[in-house]
């Protein structure tokens, strides 16, 4: 199998059930007791009003994923008080998913004039901005 | 009569016509004997280089360089993205190409625009200001960058 | 009574190459906070990637025109793993030449970059004159000097032949003493050290607590580097690495780390080419992906990281590109406060912004 030592190690290691969003903080508090260093936070639409959260921090030479499932509608906790880096990922997640964080704000990447709205959302389906005016000018 | 001066503008692209438009600066290809100097404040600005497709946030923001450019002013579209918005074009945050918000004069295309072709471009783009500038009713003249002599 | 003023820097801006908007609380010649704004470089990457996953190849490399081989290095490897594929050797080893002569051209990059927003015009020339002659090798090997094309899924799309490994060869022997020269320039030059030594200090706790990567991170003595971890051809036997790494943490530790890279970089590159055997350079890959991969690799600016996600159909189900700037630029508002406001370029620079990666 190509890919580096410790993706393979991880490929044969048994997937982990994911956690519920309550467990979030917890865990991420033994990551921070443990020095590890935050590498990603991903979300992942699941298309069955669930979406994925996946918590990448690398640790001892490895990378550890921390996987949560998250139903929509739902306000997840911040962990940005234990690694400040992770705000511009929160923020990122909120402007595609659409998702909530306990204190903090969108509009990173997206601002509220461009009339886009989650994109990444398998529900949405993102137009360009001449047929999102198109369909304006036709409603108008 | 000065040589015209390139404000340079980056709306959104992969950098990489932004570093070989940097590149014409040194050395190797030497654009200043043409009388191109970077780092113009816009209102001195005689001719916008500008690269990307122009994502939703920035637009505004080059609407506005181009307003407070004075006449005669032109814009020269640097990389397939600033031209036509390829390969962004269907992207949900990419407007498509710097047409879409202000006209350009010259297109050159490329991923990324060789510098031989920037310089091209841009040696084509200071005889179109040159001809504007002597005689404001040829505004309507455009071109290329390829097409060959340029009439008007 | 001091008066607190809110300066703009960006998105236009002589000394930026890319948009990105700084609000700069300033009192009296002193920054004291800083609001990063960005965001203007979004094209909407992520989702145009779940298309077509052949065609992301081609995508992947536009994210980036500085670092577009690490991107695309990344994306097939990711796909590589999910399709349980062992590259041959020989591919690994042109990814590590390729991975190593991009580094190069951005790290000389980079270093003419600060000293031009220092006003050091002529060493600015000098590290960009030596960088076209890594320009023009790279566009003898690949036909482009900026998207190379070269990656595919399986390996190496062409073989690169033994003229070409001689090119090379010849290539960074008359480069050396050229990049000697530079690296005497930036370490001892005095106006070079006055205004980076002490500027922009980026603590140890703080990379940590920011998750910092690349020079930024190795500057503040966090030897953090992805080349360890033994992808594409960093694994192979014989290769021999480690990481330069320094513990200031300044604007003048983080320069130096790659003008230290620079010399690693070569290195590297000919302990690759002496490698090198007669194999093919690609395995056939047929049929859709599916499961999940993370691939890891090193860019230039720091750890490039891909969440792949697929379920055995041409389109993919996820693509998360994870860019090290994307964490680097928030460690400004670490490194920003207490400075002059006539060394925010400088900072800024020395972290090696690269805000159409963080933006995607």
């Amino acid at each position: 199998m190509t890919g580096t030592a410790e993706q393979q190690a991880a490929s044969a290691r048994p997937k982990p059930a994911p956690m519920p969003a309550s467990e979030i903080r917890p865990k991420v508090m033994k990551m921070s007791r443990a020095s590890a260093q935050l590498v990603a936070i991903v979300a992942v639409d699941l298309a069955d009003g669930n979406f994925e959260l996946i918590y990448s921090f690398f640790s001892r030479s490895e990378l550890i994923n921390l996987r949560f499932t998250v139903p929509d509608g739902v306000e997840i906790d911040s962990i940005s008080d234990m690694f400040p880096g992770a705000v511009n990922f929160e923020r990122e997640i909120i402007d595609l998913f659409g998702l909530r964080f306990k204190g903090i704000p969108g509009w990173l990447m997206l601002t509220p004039e461009s009339g886009i709205v989650a994109p990444l959302r398998k529900s949405s389906n993102p137009s360009t901005p001449a047929s999102r005016e198109k369909q304006g000018a036709n409603h108008g | 009569m000065k040589s015209p001066w390139i404000l340079h503008f980056d709306t959104g692209s992969c950098n990489g016509c932004d570093i070989e438009t940097w590149a014409l600066l040194t050395p190797r290809y030497d654009i200043e004997r043409f009388g191109m100097l970077n780092k113009a404040n816009p209102k001195h600005a005689d001719i916008l280089l500008v690269t990307g497709p122009v994502s939703m946030k920035v637009a505004p923001r080059l609407k506005n360089l181009y307003d407070q450019m004075p006449e005669p002013r032109l814009v020269i579209a640097v990389g397939n993205c600033a031209c036509t918005g390829a390969p962004f074009e269907e992207c949900y945050n990419v407007h498509g190409g710097v047409g879409k918000i202000i006209p350009v004069d010259v297109f050159i295309p490329g991923c990324a625009a060789r510098p031989e072709a920037i310089i091209d471009g841009v040696v084509l783009g200071l005889k179109l200001w040159k001809q504007r500038a002597f005689s404001p009713n040829a505004s309507s003249v455009s071109a290329s960058a390829g097409e060959g002599e340029v009439k008007g | 009574m001091v008066s607190l003023s809110v300066t703009p820097f960006g998105p236009q801006h002589p000394s930026l190459l890319e948009p990105i908007h700084l609000k700069l609380k300033v009192e009296e010649e002193k920054v004291v906070g800083v609001d990063i704004v960005i965001g203007y470089n979004h094209r909407g990457l992520e989702r145009a990637m779940e298309l077509d996953f052949k065609r992301n190849i081609y995508l992947s490399e536009r994210v980036c025109g500085i670092c577009s081989f690490q991107h695309s290095t990344a994306y097939c490897q990711a796909i590589e793993q999910m399709a349980g594929l062992e590259i041959p050797t020989r591919a690994k080893l042109i990814r590590t030449i390729m991975i190593e002569l991009q580094r190069m051209t951005s790290h000389l990059l980079t270093l003419g970059h600060i000293a031009e927003v220092m006003g050091y015009e002529n060493l600015f020339m000098q590290t960009w004159r030596e960088r076209e002659s890594v320009m023009a090798l790279i566009d003898r090997i690949a036909g482009n000097r900026v998207h190379y094309s070269m990656n595919t899924i399986g390996g190496i799309r062409k073989d690169v032949g033994y003229d070409t490994t001689k090119d090379i060869e010849i290539t960074l022997m008359q480069l050396l003493p050229k990049l000697e020269e530079i690296r005497g320039v930036f370490a001892k030059d005095s106006t070079f050290r006055k205004r980076t030594v002490g500027v922009g200090v980026l603590s140890r706790s703080a990379a940590v607590k920011y998750g910092a990567v690349g020079p930024t991170a190795r500057a503040s003595d966090v030897p953090y580097d992805v080349r360890l971890s033994s992808y594409a051809g960093y694994g192979v036997e014989g290769i021999r690495f480690r990481p330069v790494h320094r513990d200031d943490g300044d604007s003048y530790s983080r320069s130096m780390v790659r003008v230290e890279e620079l010399f690693q970089s070569v290195d590297l590159i000919q302990q690759s080419i002496g490698l090198l055997r007669d194999e093919p350079v690609n395995v056939p890959f047929r049929g859709n992906p599916s499961g999940e991969a993370f691939s890891r690799v090193e860019a230039p600016r720091g750890e490039l990281f891909y969440y792949v996600k697929a379920k055995g159909e041409v389109r993919l189900d996820r693509v998360k590109i994870r860019t090290p700037t994307f964490v680097n630029v928030q460690c400004l508002a670490e490194m920003i406060p207490n400075c002059q406001l006539a060394d925010v370029p400088v900072i800024t620079t020395s972290i090696d912004p690269c805000i159409c990666c963080t933006d995607r």
